[in-house]
């Protein structure tokens, strides 16, 4: 009787063992969560430098070529980006890349495009299948002149998905796990002067 | 007459004799002995020489002459008066290391023994980034060397 006593007492310390591993596991530790919202939002940043070297109309093409593929890079497959204009009311969406090269040939002598507060507005959660989710905003001022003459300006405020999982890659025969940060869409959710 | 047919059959059994004695002979030419020949004693293999030891690569904390190199030149790229100096600084820097693809690590977050990477990148890339972002915040942590020398890993961590 105190033998088997003793048995069903291992097999539930095992079980709960077991159990507060997986928890510990799975339970994120607060400032790891910290860097990695603060690298996600380092990766919309640079989008932000990405698209106002793209705009620009003194990068040489070879530059803005390199810096589309380095920008395209951030998005998932497929992604979209909106634009809008005071001009009308429709918000038109565009894959990526089609967007920078858009951007890349606007009729303008002169494109200033400045990204700024940014910020999340949904902190980044995780899935029950492991990735993280949040969105981030980010204003964007637009002003194209041409000659000293200001054509158009705006103010646009823009709504970027970000998604980040856990992935692996070999590196010389290693095995590297790193987070991976990945842009959705952007939607447009305001567009003013 | 008796005599002589005895004695012819004497002759033909002589004969048949001869015969078959003959044509043994040429059955055992038709194949001949392989003639014996001494091989030679099989001589001991020689030693192998033993190998020069491959030279191997090298993971260590950067020496502080070449650290500073490295975080000259991301400084200079960083904050280059133009895109031609940036280029020129960028070109300089990659001839420390053995290939324009050499791998990028960079830890975002460690604690407790755990090291946190962003995605892996080249040199190349990682390089250009500096130059477009503006960003300068990493610092050397290791950096592996080829036999040669030069740079074939680099790891950078948050300043």
């Amino acid at each position: 009787m105190n033998r088997r006593y003793n048995q069903i007492l291992a097999v539930a310390l095992l079980t709960v063992l077991t159990a507060f591993s997986a928890v510990a596991q799975n339970a994120v530790d607060p400032n790891r969560e910290k860097a990695i919202d603060s690298l996600a939002l380092e990766k919309v940043r640079d989008l932000g430098k990405y698209i106002k070297i793209i705009g620009n109309k003194n990068t040489p093409y070879t530059e803005a070529t390199r810096v589309m593929d380095r920008a395209e890079e951030l998005f998932a497959p497929g992604s979209e980006m909106g634009v809008s204009s005071l001009a009308k009311e429709e918000i038109e969406y565009y894959k990526v890349r089609e967007y920078f090269r858009r951007l890349m040939a606007l009729n303008y002598d002169k494109v200033t495009i400045e990204w700024y507060d940014i910020h999340y507005i949904s902190k980044l959660e995780r899935q029950p299948d492991g990735r993280y989710v949040g969105v981030v905003t980010i204003y964007q001022k637009f002003e194209g002149r041409n000659g000293d003459k200001l054509a158009y300006k705006d103010t646009t405020k823009k709504d970027i998905t970000i998604y980040v999982e856990k992935k692996e890659t070999q590196i010389a025969g290693r095995t590297i796990e790193f987070w991976d940060v990945i842009l959705g869409d952007i939607r447009v959710s305001e567009t003013t002067i | 007459m008796n005599k002589t047919i005895r004695n012819l059959a004497l002759l033909a059994l002589l004969l048949v004799f001869v015969a078959s004695c003959k044509s043994q002979k040429a059955v055992v030419d038709a194949t001949p002995d392989e003639p014996e020949v001494e091989q030679p004693a099989p001589k001991p293999d020689p030693k192998p020489e033993p190998e020069p030891e491959p030279k191997k690569d090298v993971r260590s904390a950067p020496e502080p002459s070449l650290d500073m190199r490295l975080n000259n030149y991301f400084e200079a790229i960083a904050n280059a008066s133009s895109t031609d100096v940036a280029n020129r600084n960028i070109r300089e820097a990659l001839g420390l290391f053995n290939s324009g693809n050499a791998p990028v690590l960079i830890i975002f977050y460690q604690a407790n023994g755990t090291e946190d990477y962003d995605e892996p990148t080249d040199i190349t890339k990682y390089l250009n980034y500096i130059k477009d972002t503006g960003n300068n915040v990493h610092k050397v942590k290791e950096v592996v060397r080829d036999p040669s020398g030069k740079i074939k890993e680099l790891v950078l961590v948050r300043k």
